[in-house]
């Protein structure tokens, strides 16, 4: 006895239905379909999109990491990968990571056909939650994040085209907004913020 | 969508798209899954099928718990 039944008219109906950015490629990394959340994360439309691969409509670097994802899947050592890409905020130099999982579609007689991939817009919306809660600049965001990510000061300033004076100057007045005083404090607190 | 969701959800996508589009189970529309009086999610044979596969093992409980909220 049954009271529901769903039955899929067409890949862009269950696409549609999901609140990720979500996209269908075929088996040479040409977007045969994607969701409106999609669409609005890389700022293009439909049109745009369908038909093309990532080394045609996003930048090189991220394109390659996509590509490098299908090669893995393709050489049948997964059935399903998942992989981190930075993300740039729109007019600003504010960056993050996006965490993408991505699986292989199969025929019947198992032959991969394509890829299915959702994107998280957690993390993204995390970084854009801390920003604004301290009032951070770009630099300031741009500083607080690689930190969290685990990089030295050195690869800070050299990712960032500053001096390592600056990225002290960077630290201690993002201490002072967020209200801590050494960086094991500035982790608890940003931990304590990721999990609210 | 939590991250580990995200995973998941990716998997089953792909194994309903396989489904649909490689099996050529849903020409005449078949339901992807039917929900009893109870709630209880039962998937279309074809779907259940590649559920059933051992490396679908971490995924199939997942799968009939949240097939409501992802689509």
């Amino acid at each position: 006895m049954t009271k529901r039944t769903l039955t899929l008219s067409s890949p862009q109906f269950t696409l549609d239905a999901i609140l990720n950015p979500a996209i269908i490629l075929d088996i040479d990394g040409v977007y045969t379909h994607c969701n409106q959340p999609y669409l609005d994360s890389i700022g293009m439309s439909l049109a745009e999109v369908l038909g093309r691969t990532d080394s045609e409509i996003l930048p090189a670097k991220e394109a390659e990491i996509h590509n490098q994802a299908n090669q893995f899947l393709l050489s049948l050592q997964s059935k399903y990968i998942a992989y981190e890409i930075p993300f740039q905020e729109p007019a600003s130099d504010v960056l993050g990571m996006t965490k993408v999982s991505k699986s292989v579609v199969t025929a019947s007689d198992g032959q991969i056909t394509g890829f299915i991939a959702l994107f998280s817009l957690n993390n993204r919306s995390y970084y854009l939650k801390i920003r604004k809660l301290f009032n951070l600049t770009n630099q300031e965001a741009n500083v607080l994040f690689s930190l969290q990510a685990g990089l030295p000061v050195k690869s800070i300033a050299r990712a960032l085209n500053i001096s390592t004076h600056t990225v002290a100057g960077h630290m201690k007045i993002i201490y002072q907004k967020i209200g801590v005083k050494s960086n094991g404090e500035l982790n608890l607190k940003i931990a304590i913020l990721k999990q609210s | 969508m939590m991250d580990e969701d995200i995973d998941k959800a990716a998997r089953l996508l792909a194994i309903i798209y396989s489904t649909v589009k490689g099996d050529g189970a849903y020409i005449n529309n078949e339901p992807l899954f039917t929900l009893s009086d109870c709630g209880a999610v039962r998937f279309s044979a074809p779907i259940q099928d590649r559920l059933n596969l051992p490396e679908n093992g971490d995924l199939i409980d997942w799968a009939h718990g949240n097939i409501k909220s992802l689509l």
